[in-house]
């Protein structure tokens, strides 16, 4: 295996809540290499989020380290996790989340903005994206004015915007009917081209299935890794749908 | 059913501290405001008929020699006290001498004419004195003060034991000399000479329509040369309503900015409650509630914080009202204005009815939405709106973000503009104020000085009574200087109103964009850029504020100059650098307003933020 681009070791997290401790992860390790498309599979609140949450850098493990492209980035200040997420990390949320006083032009363009880029550069990127994601005709749209697998093909498209290294990807077709989740799991293999690694975390088999690798968690540990058959030899599942 | 009933509307308020807790403050902000507009309109409203009635005042005064007596026999009378007699003498008070006119009540005030003590209490001694209130709010006079006035043995220490207001004509200094009140052993320390002495007799009529009438009987009835005064009360209401126009037009004003200033909290409470809760609604319909139930329960919800908010806001008006209008009421020489029972009602009522329309319209929308949708909805937020697309996304980007922001709320941001527009329109009113008068001080320099003229309660000659070390003339200063305390303690309120409520909009704000933020935080704003966009989204309110509010001020403080002195010839406009540091001050207040809320949303934690539903 190459030089892993993102990597966790021994990561744990408990949160506190109402005095009583809860152990979310418990000490989990896990690595991503460049272009690897990995799926993190359990039930409800055995701390798939939590984990991706921490390797995205927006909360803070108790014990354990994350380390993107080899160096160590769980302690960072704020401010440079917050540079971190601009330069090399592209979160997709269940929700969508796309910010609601925005247009879809502007969700889109926000983050190569943020990342240095001109009007020009973010205005470019932006069309490539939304056609990439087939919703170019929407681009002044409001979020609100979007269906659901819209809005997620917008979330995907922003955070592809600023070529992430790595794309985290929380339950993202969890609010989707089969076709948009197709469409999505599509578009979020996209840059596995360009090198970019995709961690998914779903409770749906079917777009595991298009996986490298597909890892199992359940209360707070990994408990299993699965290698899925390349989908250059077998077509996955997804695309053997009608 | 009533218990549990309770029990789930206080479960409610605990679920969710910070909002119930800006609730109850901006009721209780909004009933305070409530209070203190409708506390300095009854100040202004009338003060000298209020505190006519309030001390009995007498419908005719005859003031003389002992011979006024008679006017208790004049027929119409219907209620008379013995006649007070009195002498003019004067005291020293840093470096200047002031007239007084010592009226020996004794420790028994007078039934009619009686003074109201607004400030200590009603003397008891022979060394003790009681000051008329504008005389001591004009020389700055208080219980617990001495005065050495001059007697037949060189002088008298007496202690002043309070302040009472009584319905002369114009309050001191309009009205000189000042009036005192005493005890017979103290006017015979001051002027031994019973023979010197002025008396008054103050009677009651049973018409008092007929005053005038009845005082024109009762001087043909005197001597003429016993030289004895006789005044009715229409001529004395007559010369303190001249006397106090400016004053009232003034409270007024600022009555009316207050309730304006009481409408836009209102507003901003109505609004913070429109955040419509129908994922709540759902929540409770999907384990049985009825539409009716969730709406009931909302409502007592609101209620109970709205009571406890009002009650409180009330409570703070009343003790607020004496330090903003205790200068008012001195200056026109009436009683201090008190919170009635009825302000107390109105003000509690106007919180409580809007805080329940502002619950129960939203809660009755959400209600008729079935339980998935009502599911939905609540988690759909706001659009971007035209306003909102029409600032381009561009560097810098918390700048923009936030322009978007407030633009994408315009109500919110309309209701945060019009906040701060009034304050700015009083406090440049208030610095055009302070301009004129020295303005008018520099005109009149000179020539304001000597008026020194008796008072209405003094005799034809009694200035040839006054005891040894009469006073030098005393300056009258110009209306608009005695204003001054008055204007800036008012302006003050209304800055702490307008900050209160910004502070309120700013909180609630961030409170719902918490789920945008933590978005913005998550692809790459970095805390201090999520915290200047908050700071930023307040420029749109800070910008309208002062396009707005420098006018509006100057046209305020000139259409009320032009309404008191019929025109605008000695006013004078602040000076450019003035007016031009308005808007960076502004701007610099409403940063350090914001400073918390937007400390808080740049310390946000994205998980936890991002967990919310």
């Amino acid at each position: 295996m190459t030089d892993p681009i993102l990597e966790a070791r021994g990561l744990a997290k408990t949160y506190s809540s109402g005095g009583v401790d809860v152990l979310a992860l418990r000490g989990v390790d896990v690595a991503l290499a460049p272009g690897e498309f990995v799926a993190v599979m359990g039930p409800s609140g055995c701390g798939k989020s939590t984990l991706l949450s921490l390797l995205g850098g927006m909360g803070r493990p108790t014990a354990g380290e994350v380390l993107l492209a080899g160096v160590r980035v769980d302690q960072l200040s704020e401010t440079r996790l917050a540079l971190l997420r601009r330069r090399s990390i592209g979160y997709v949320f269940q929700f969508f989340n796309l910010v609601p006083t925005l247009t879809v032009a502007e969700n889109v363009e926000l983050p190569v903005l943020l990342a240095g880029g001109s009007r020009g550069q973010a205005r470019a990127r932006r069309e490539e994206l939304l056609a990439l994601v087939g919703i170019e005709r929407r681009d002044a749209a409001s979020p609100a004015q979007l269906s659901g697998g819209e809005q997620q093909r917008v979330a995907i498209a922003r955070a592809l915007a600023h070529r992430p290294a790595v794309l985290l990807a929380d339950e993202p077709t969890g609010n989707l009917d089969s076709a948009s989740a197709r469409q999505v799991v599509d578009v979020l293999r996209h840059g596995r081209g360009e090198g970019q690694a995709l961690l998914l975390v779903t409770h749906d088999a079917r777009v595991a299935a298009a996986a490298d690798r597909v890892l199992t968690m359940r209360d707070g540990l990994m408990v299993d890794e699965t290698r899925v058959t390349p989908p250059r030899e077998v077509p996955s599942l997804l695309e053997l749908e009608v | 059913m009533l218990v549990t009933f309770l029990r789930i509307a206080l479960a409610g308020i605990r679920g969710r501290a910070l909002a119930a807790l800006l609730t109850a403050l901006l009721a209780a902000v909004t009933a305070a405001v409530l209070t203190l507009a409708l506390g300095l309109r009854s100040v202004a409203d009338e003060p000298w008929d209020r505190t006519f009635r309030e001390t009995n005042g007498a419908h005719l005064i005859a003031l003389g020699g002992p011979e006024v007596a008679r006017l208790a026999r004049l027929p119409g009378v219907v209620e008379a006290a013995p006649p007070v007699p009195g002498s003019f003498t004067s005291f020293a008070l840093a470096g200047q001498r002031f007239a007084l006119n010592a009226l020996a009540t004794g420790p028994e005030p007078p039934r009619v004419e009686r003074p109201a003590v607004t400030s200590g209490r009603w003397l008891t001694a022979a060394d003790e004195i009681v000051l008329e209130q504008s005389f001591a709010a004009a020389l700055g006079i208080r219980p617990g003060d001495a005065v050495d006035a001059a007697a037949s043995s060189g002088r008298i220490r007496l202690r002043v034991v309070g302040v009472a207001a009584i319905a002369s004509g114009a309050p001191y200094p309009d009205h000189q000399p000042g009036i005192g009140f005493v005890a017979r052993d103290a006017l015979v320390a001051i002027q031994p000479d019973s023979e010197r002495w002025i008396w008054s007799q103050a009677v009651r009529l049973s018409e008092p329509a007929r005053a005038d009438e009845l005082a024109g009987r009762a001087r043909q009835s005197f001597r003429p040369e016993s030289r004895v005064v006789v005044e009715s009360w229409f001529e004395r209401r007559s010369e303190a309503g001249d006397r106090s126009r400016t004053t009232t037009i003034v409270l007024t004003a600022y009555s009316a900015l207050l309730l304006v200033a009481g409408v836009l909290v209102l507003v901003n409470l109505v609004g913070g409650r429109a955040v419509t809760r129908h994922r709540e609604i759902g929540l409770l319909k999907a384990v049985g509630f009825t539409p009716r139930l969730v709406a009931l329960l909302f409502l007592v919800e609101q209620l109970l914080l709205g009571l406890a908010g009002a009650g409180a806001g009330v409570a703070g008006g009343a003790v607020l009202l004496p330090l903003v209008a205790g200068d008012s009421a001195a200056l026109l020489a009436s009683t201090p204005a008190t919170v009635t029972g009825a302000h107390v009602a109105l003000s509690i009522a106007a919180v409580c009815t809007l805080m329940a329309v502002a619950t129960v319209l939203p809660t009755i929308r959400g209600a008729r939405l079935g339980v998935v949708h009502a599911l939905a909805a609540g988690r759909s937020r706001r659009s971007a709106g035209a306003a909102s697309r029409s600032i381009p996304l561009g560097r810098p980007l918390p700048l923009t973000l936030g322009l978007k922001e407030a633009l994408g709320r315009s109500s919110r941001t309309l209701i945060a503009a019009l906040a701060l527009t009034v304050t700015v329109a009083a406090l440049v009113a208030g610095l055009t104020f302070e301009t004129t008068t020295r303005n008018e001080a520099n005109i009149d320099a000179g020539a304001l000085a000597a008026i020194s003229r008796p008072g209405d309660r003094a005799a034809p000659g009694a200035a040839d009574q006054l005891a040894p070390g009469h006073p030098d003339p005393i300056a009258v200063p110009g209306m608009s200087a005695r204003l001054r305390p008055i204007v800036h303690s008012l302006n003050a309120v209304l800055v702490l109103i307008a900050a209160i409520n910004l502070l309120a909009i700013v909180v609630l704000t961030v409170r719902e964009r918490t789920r945008d933020l933590a978005v913005l935080k998550a692809i790459g704003l970095t805390p201090a850029q999520l915290g200047r966009s908050v700071h930023a989204a307040q420029t749109v309110a800070v910008a309208a504020a002062s396009a707005l509010g420098i006018p509006l001020g100057l046209a305020l403080f000139l259409g009320v100059y032009a309404i008191v002195n019929g025109d605008t010839d000695r006013t004078a406009i602040p000076p450019w650098w003035a007016l031009a540091a308005t808007p960076l001050l502004l701007a610099a207040a409403v940063w350090a307003i914001t400073l918390a809320p937007a400390r808080r949303a740049s310390q946000l934690d994205v998980t936890t933020a991002l967990s919310r539903e």
